[in-house]
């Protein structure tokens, strides 16, 4: 039996549960997500390549031919791949989650369903394109020949802590841009600003030392260090900051989550 | 567990936000200036209290704005209540905007499972309907085209075919029944009957009240976001037309858009009279009646045109004025009425409403509008039988000869 009444309801488990339950839905979503990203195009899923390939040769020549970049004596290119990759899909996700709500108003405001399956479901086809990019970076491992270790498989939490915080923050900005639809335009810039406070083009220890655990203290250097180091450097990552960065991608994904749970019902009105 | 809806006091406030107006600017303005006057707020659901019990179909009629949609959006858990208690037993699904989840660029197969599942089916449901709901909506041979090349009928075909396979507990319907063509509808007919035979829930809201009449036993008559009156269908629709009729004496014409008026003539009332000569909210096939409008002019109106339409399930049905009847009133000064007679009543057994139109008959501008004015309800003479079929509303008045 449901009982209905006003009151709300903030046990993110029991969420989490009920999202569970409509598996098939988001599998779906998912779907109709990727194969309407890549529907009527010619080159198809292709341009999961093209898209961080053509960045890749542009940003070599641009921070590497032009600016002499540091790449921590890697091949700029690969040291540039291991970085843009994570970030593009939690860039992606962010922008094509955003307006995931407010492009299904209709279906919002006439059916139920666990709303997060919206902005779920565009960080899951980002995920798909990421892993498609994945098998482009192993190929360009294995032409600059860099060996490969068991370290490898830190990636592994690494993605997980990336997926948490990129859940977190699609969440609350998908939430926030069905009231004031400024995010939309505001993202953009966030991003940019965003990209450039991460070690993606440059690595970590050009940043000064006394300013590094400021730093650290945004997510995603965590992620994109981490994903490195495991990838393309064959070490295991810096515990420090992966610590810092799991807790705080925990943390805004536990407000995320929280505040669009709490929200939720009021989206049909307010869309 | 029995399928069931129990609702305790049910309430739904909304504070309208204007078009343009939302946004910081206003959200700071508010926090700075908190003036709850200067919020205009509305109670689109206001105090429903009811049980309803499986095997039961419920119509739901008002006017425009009563809170039918609103109702809908509660039970199918969609917005949150304001106040209340609501239990529901049973898998609630709604046919309200038929092919919502669709997505243009997938096919139609493709969007069969989407929606489907949108409206809370299982994989292995579908696959076992697939058959079914193709053959059902009769689009076996566009099924694999990606759905933007659908015709809108197609669309809405396929969307109702999804939904009717859906089979849920509680079922939610919000004025649909226009799918497709004749065949189309009369199949989707069907389908409600047998959905209305089995022991489940089925709520109808519909401004279609011969609909409503076919498929509801019990019917809530809505206004204002409450339940005016919750019983027999007969009784609630006959209410709802008599309302429509005598709303004059409430301000609520206006807001509706119903009545307009353009200068000092005021149509007082529009009434509805049988051959006993007695006001009346029924009458029968073949049987004389007039509809007779009382007016107030305190000026002097010259050259009037009066105009009357006949509306039936929201479609106007026909019309006549006084111009093309060639009897112009010369002009019409204070209190008085006019009668407009028919010898007999040529419509079909079903609901009317009326229209009057009083306008200049030189500039045509108009004068006073007053629309769906009064309602009645033509009934059958015993051992009168309609065509089978789809009924018209007209019965054609004609003499038979047999030579």
């Amino acid at each position: 039996m449901l009982i209905v009444t006003k009151r709300d309801d903030l046990n993110l488990f029991r969420h989490l549960l009920i999202l569970a339950k409509h598996h098939e839905l988001l599998i779906q979503m998912i779907h109709r997500e990727i194969s309407s990203r890549y529907r009527q195009t010619f080159l198809g899923i292709a341009w999961a390549f093209i898209k961080p390939m053509a960045t890749v040769v542009i940003f070599t020549l641009i921070f590497s031919g032009i600016a002499k970049l540091p790449s921590d004596h890697l091949p700029y290119p690969l040291f540039l791949m291991a970085g843009l990759l994570p970030w593009t899909m939690f860039s992606v996700a962010v922008t094509t989650g955003i307006s995931s709500l407010t492009n299904q108003s209709n279906l919002i405001a006439k059916i139920y369903f666990p709303r997060e399956i919206l902005p779920l479901a565009s960080l899951a086809a980002s995920a798909l394109d990421f892993i498609i990019a994945l098998l482009f970076l192993i190929a360009m491992m294995i032409y600059f020949q860099i060996g490969l270790t068991w370290n490898l498989l830190y990636a592994i939490p690494i993605l997980i802590i990336e997926i948490l915080l990129t859940f977190g923050v699609t969440l609350f900005l998908s939430l926030v841009n069905v009231w004031y639809r400024d995010i939309t335009h505001a993202a953009g810039l966030m991003l940019q600003l965003w990209m450039y406070l991460t070690p993606i083009l440059y690595p970590l220890h050009l940043v000064p030392e006394t300013y590094r655990a400021i730093f650290g203290l945004n997510p995603m250097v965590g992620v994109i260090e981490g994903f490195r180091s495991a990838m393309i450097k064959g070490e295991p990552p810096e515990t420090g900051l992966l610590i810092v960065s799991f807790c705080i991608s925990f943390f805004i994904f536990l407000v995320g989550y929280g505040l669009f749970k709490l929200y939720e019902f009021r989206l049909a009105d307010v869309i | 567990m029995a399928v069931g809806i129990r609702a305790e006091n049910l309430g739904k406030h909304y504070g309208l936000i204007r078009a343009g107006d939302s946004g910081l600017k206003r959200s700071m303005a508010r926090r700075l200036r908190p003036s709850p006057a200067a919020e205009p707020s509305l109670w689109a659901l206001r105090d429903l209290t009811f049980t309803v019990q499986e095997g039961e179909s419920v119509g739901v009629i008002g006017p425009n704005g009563a809170g039918k949609s609103t109702l809908f959006k509660i039970l199918s858990h969609v917005t949150k209540l304001t106040q209340g208690h609501l239990e529901i037993t049973g898998r609630v699904g709604a046919l309200i905007e038929l092919g919502a989840g669709f997505h243009p660029e997938l096919s139609g197969r493709e969007n069969i499972f989407l929606c489907g599942s949108i409206l809370g089916m299982r994989r292995r449901e579908i696959v076992t309907r697939l058959d079914e709901i193709i053959a059902f909506s009769e689009l076996e041979t566009f099924i694999d085209a990606p759905v933007k090349r659908y015709s809108s009928g197609m669309f809405l075909r396929l969307g109702f075919s999804v939904a009717a396979h859906l089979f849920p507990d509680i079922l939610l319907m919000d004025e649909i029944l226009s799918v497709g063509d004749l065949a189309f509808q009369k199949k989707c007919i069907e389908w409600m009957h047998r959905y209305l035979n089995s022991r489940r829930i089925f709520f109808l809201a519909s401004h279609q009240l011969h609909h409503i009449e076919m498929l509801c036993k019990r019917v809530f008559y809505m206004n204002r976001g409450r339940i005016v009156f919750d019983g027999p269908a007969e009784q609630a629709i006959s209410l709802y037309l008599s309302d429509l009729g005598y709303r004059r004496s409430q301000k609520s014409c206006q807001v509706s858009g119903a009545q307009l008026q353009a200068g000092p003539f005021v149509i007082l009332s529009v009434s509805i009279w049988n051959d006993q000569n007695q006001p009346a909210e029924t009458v029968v096939v073949d049987s004389p009646l007039r509809i007779r409008i009382d007016y107030d002019a305190p000026v002097q109106v010259k050259h009037p045109k009066v105009e009357i339409a006949v509306n039936c399930e929201g479609r106007r049905i026909g019309q006549a004025n006084t111009i093309s009847d060639r009897t112009p009133p010369e002009s019409l000064s204070g209190k008085g009425s006019i009668d407009f007679r028919w010898p007999r009543c040529f419509l079909t057994p079903n609901y009317y409403t009326v229209d009057v139109f009083i306008s200049d008959g030189r500039t045509m501008a108009d004068l006073f509008v007053w629309k769906n004015c009064v309602g009645f309800r033509v009934l059958a003479p015993s051992g009168f039988r309609m065509a089978s079929g789809e009924p018209g509303s007209l019965k054609i008045p004609g003499i038979w000869f047999f030579g």
